[in-house]
C-alpha cells in the first residue's frame, strides 16, 4: 500500500507531461518555447535554431475522466467495491468518458531558413484513447435484464476510439509582416494500432409476452468495431516491437495538416489561432472489423408436437437469427479521422516595456505583463469538447517567464495552472503544472497534466 | 548540470507536495458482478386433434424435444450459479394432463428432471417454479436438449374437432457470478 500510494503521484507525473492532442493551455503561445510551434505553427519565434533533447524534450501523458474520480472507487472507507462501482455507474451518463493520451518526442528541431521563414520538423509517437461510458450495455452485463423489463438498452452508447501512431512532421512559419505571422505543418501519420467503434445504433428490450412469458427484441441494431494493427494473420499482435516498428512509415499511412497564425492588432493586442491535425489515416493492412446488424424478435422455442415433421428448433433458430441479424468479421479497409483541435487566443500586453535580443542581431520590444483568454476545442466521436482559459503572463527578465491560467472545461470548473520558462545559456527549460488545486489529492482530480521539456536554443 | 538539478528539484517538489489519500487499488480483486438474465424458453399450445396419429388413433402422450446449447458457451457454463425456472399452464381440457420436463445431454441421458406436473382439468392458471443450484446439481451444465412430454392418462376419448387448448409457457432466470 505504502509503495503504491507513493508511486501514484510519480505515475501521474510521468504520465502527465506534455500532450499534443489535449488542451495545453499553459504551453500555448507561451514564451516562444519551440514546442508552441506544435500547437500553433504560426507562433512567433525569435531564435536561429532549436533542438529538443530526445526523450527529455517531450515525453508526456494525460488522464482525464468526467463523472467520477479514482477516489470514488478506491478510497479506503470500509464500503464494498461492488457498492462503490454501482454508485459510480448510477451517477454516470452516456456522455461521461475516460480519456488517455501519452506521447514521446523522438526528434524535434528547427532552424531559421531566412529572415522570414523558420522551419521546424520532428517525429513523435502517440497513444490517444477515449471511451464513452456505455451505461446501458454495462448495466446489461453487470446486472442483467431481469430488473429492467421494458427498458430499451441503447447499444448506440458503445463509442470509443484508441490510436497508437507515429507522426512525422515538417512545418514552416513565415513572418508575412511585422504584424502577421502564418504557419503550416504537414504531418504524415503511421498507425500502429487503431480500434474504434462509432455511429452504432439499436436497442435490446425485454417485455412481457403473450404467446410466451417474455419477448426479447433486438431493434435496428447496427454495431461495428473496426481494428487495424491488432490482428495479423489471424493472430493477435502482442509484441511491443511490432507496434513500435509500425509507428514509422508502416502500412497504414495518413496525412494531415496544422495551420495557424499570430496577428498583432495593435502594439499591445495580439490575436492567434490554429487548427491542428486536420487529417486522416487509411487503414488497409491487418484490419479486422466486427459487425452485427438487423432486428430480431425472440419469444422462445415453439414446440409443434408434429411427429410427421420433426423440427430441429435450435438450428432453425440459429439460421433465422443469422439471416435476420447478420454478424461476423471482415478485413475491409477504412478511414479514421484524426481528432482535430482548434486553438485561439487574445492577449493584451501591458506594463514596463523591455527589449530582447533577436536572431537578426536586433532587439525586440516586449511588455513584462500580459493577460488574455484562450479557447480550445477538440472534435471527439460524440461531441466537441471545449475549454475556456483566462491567463496572466509575467516576464521577470528577458529569459525568465511565468504564466498562470484558470480553465473551465468538461473536467473542472476550478482548474488553475502555472508554468515557467527559463533560458540558461543555450538551454531552455520549462515546467508547467495543471490543476494545482487538486495536486494535494491527485486521485480526486478529474484530470491532471504536467509539462516539462528541455531544448537547446540558439538566438 | 544546472538544468538537471532544476529538473530533479522540480520532480522532488512535485512528489513531495502531490499526494494520493487513502487509496487501496487491491479492492478491485474483490469486485465481482452477479447479473441475472431472464429468458423465454419453450412454449406451445396443443389442441385435441394433435393427440391423434395419422391413422386417427388417439395417443396417450405427445412428446417434443429441442436442442438447448446455451451451456456450450464456456462463459455461461463457468459462471453459472443458479437457474430458476417458471412455468405457466392453461388447461382447458376436460381431463387431467401430466407434463414431464426433462433436461438431457447429447447421449439422451437425463441431467435433470422436474417432478411431474399434474394439471387438473380446466385449471386455467397453473404455475410452477423450481430453482436449480448449480453447485449441488453440476450435471445441469451438461444439458444440450430439453424434452417436454404431455400425457393423458384418462383413457377417455377426445373430440378431435374441439377447440379446447392446453397452453404452456416457460422462462428461466439465469444467475451468474463473474
Amino acid at each position: 500500500m505504502f509503495n503504491l500510494k507513493r508511486l501514484l503521484p510519480l505515475f501521474f507525473i510521468v504520465l502527465s507531461c506534455k500532450t499534443y492532442s489535449q488542451n495545453k493551455q499553459l504551453l500555448y503561445g507561451f514564451a516562444e518555447i519551440p514546442q508552441t510551434l506544435l500547437l500553433n505553427p504560426g507562433a512567433e519565434t525569435n531564435y536561429k535554431f532549436h533542438a529538443g533533447l530526445p526523450l527529455l524534450s517531450g515525453f508526456s501523458s494525460e488522464f482525464g475522466a468526467t463523472g467520477f474520480t479514482i477516489t470514488d472507487l478506491f478510497t479506503i472507507d470500509n464500503r464494498s467495491i461492488n457498492n462503490k462501482v454501482s454508485e459510480v455507474l448510477n451517477k454516470l451518463t452516456a456522455k461521461d468518458h475516460i480519456k488517455f493520451n501519452t506521447q514521446i518526442e523522438i526528434l524535434n528541431a528547427g532552424f531559421r531558413f531566412n529572415d522570414k521563414n523558420y522551419v521546424s520538423f520532428g517525429f513523435y509517437q502517440e497513444i490517444d484513447a477515449i471511451i464513452y461510458i456505455p451505461k446501458d450495455p454495462l448495466n446489461l452485463i453487470i446486472e442483467g435484464n431481469t430488473g429492467y423489463l421494458n427498458k430499451n438498452f441503447d447499444v448506440s452508447q458503445i463509442l470509443f476510439k484508441a490510436d497508437a501512431l507515429g507522426v512525422l512532421h515538417f512545418g514552416v512559419t513565415r513572418q508575412v509582416s511585422d504584424k502577421f505571422t502564418f504557419g503550416a505543418r504537414f504531418k504524415m501519420y503511421s498507425s500502429a494500432l487503431n480500434i474504434e467503434s462509432s455511429k452504432n445504433s439499436g436497442t435490446f428490450t425485454t417485455v412481457n409476452g403473450s404467446d410466451n412469458m417474455y419477448i426479447h427484441y433486438l431493434d435496428n441494431v447496427n454495431v461495428n468495431v473496426k481494428t487495424s494493427g491488432l490482428v495479423a494473420n489471424d493472430e493477435y499482435v502482442d509484441t511491443l516491437k511490432t507496434y513500435l516498428a509500425n509507428t514509422f512509415l508502416g502500412s497504414n499511412i495518413g496525412i494531415g495538416i496544422d495551420v495557424g497564425f499570430t496577428s498583432h492588432l495593435s502594439d499591445q493586442l495580439e490575436f492567434t489561432g490554429s487548427i491542428l491535425d486536420l487529417g486522416f489515416i487509411k487503414h488497409k493492412k491487418n484490419s479486422k472489423n466486427l459487425f452485427i446488424k438487423g432486428s430480431y424478435k425472440f419469444e422462445g422455442i415453439k414446440f409443434g408436437y408434429n411427429p410427421d415433421n420433426s423440427i430441429n428448433y435450435w438450428n432453425d433458430l440459429e439460421e433465422d437469427f443469422t439471416e435476420k441479424v447478420p454478424n461476423g468479421d471482415n478485413q475491409d479497409s477504412y478511414i479514421s479521422w484524426r481528432p482535430t483541435k482548434l486553438n485561439t487566443s487574445l492577449k493584451y500586453s501591458f506594463g514596463q516595456k523591455r527589449s530582447k535580443y533577436c536572431y537578426d542581431n536586433s532587439y525586440k520590444a516586449f511588455y513584462r505583463n500580459a493577460i488574455g483568454v484562450q479557447l480550445y476545442s477538440i472534435f471527439r466521436p460524440l461531441t466537441s469538447q471545449w475549454a475556456l482559459t483566462g491567463f496572466f503572463e509575467k516576464s521577470f527578465t528577458e529569459k525568465l517567464h511565468a504564466k498562470v491560467t484558470y480553465t473551465l472545461d468538461d473536467y473542472s470548473f476550478y482548474n488553475i495552472g502555472a508554468g515557467f520558462s527559463a533560458q540558461i545559456g543555450k538551454l531552455n527549460f520549462y515546467g508547467m503544472i495543471d490543476n494545482i488545486v487538486q495536486f494535494s489529492d491527485i486521485a480526486s482530480a478529474n484530470s491532471v497534466s504536467l509539462q516539462l521539456g528541455i531544448n537547446i536554443i540558439f538566438n | 548540470m544546472l538544468i538537471n538539478k532544476l529538473s530533479l528539484i522540480l520532480f522532488c517538489f512535485l512528489v513531495i507536495t502531490s499526494c494520493v489519500k487513502n487509496l487501496d487499488f487491491s479492492q478491485i480483486e474483490e469486485y465481482s458482478i452477479s447479473p441475472e438474465y431472464t429468458v423465454s424458453l419453450t412454449y406451445f399450445t396443443i389442441l385435441p386433434f394433435q393427440f391423434f396419429n395419422k391413422a386417427g388413433v388417439q395417443e396417450a402422450e405427445k412428446s417434443d424435444i429441442t436442442d438447448f446449447r446455451v451451456f456450450e458457451n464456456s462463459n455461461v457454463r463457468d459462471k453459472l450459479v443458479k437457474l430458476h425456472f417458471y412455468v405457466e399452464i392453461k388447461n382447458e381440457f376436460d381431463r387431467d394432463l401430466t407434463l414431464q420436463i426433462s433436461f438431457l445431454d447429447d447421449n439422451m441421458n437425463v441431467t435433470h428432471r422436474f417432478n411431474d406436473l399434474k394439471v387438473i382439468a380446466n385449471n386455467l392458471n397453473y404455475q410452477f417454479d423450481e430453482t436449480i443450484d448449480v453447485s449441488a446439481n453440476p450435471n445441469i451444465k451438461s444439458t444440450t436438449k430439453v424434452r417436454v412430454v404431455v400425457i393423458d392418462n384418462s383413457a377417455k376419448p377426445l373430440n378431435d374437432s374441439a377447440k379446447t387448448e392446453f397452453e404452456f409457457k416457460s422462462s428461466v432466470n439465469i444467475y451468474m457470478n463473474v
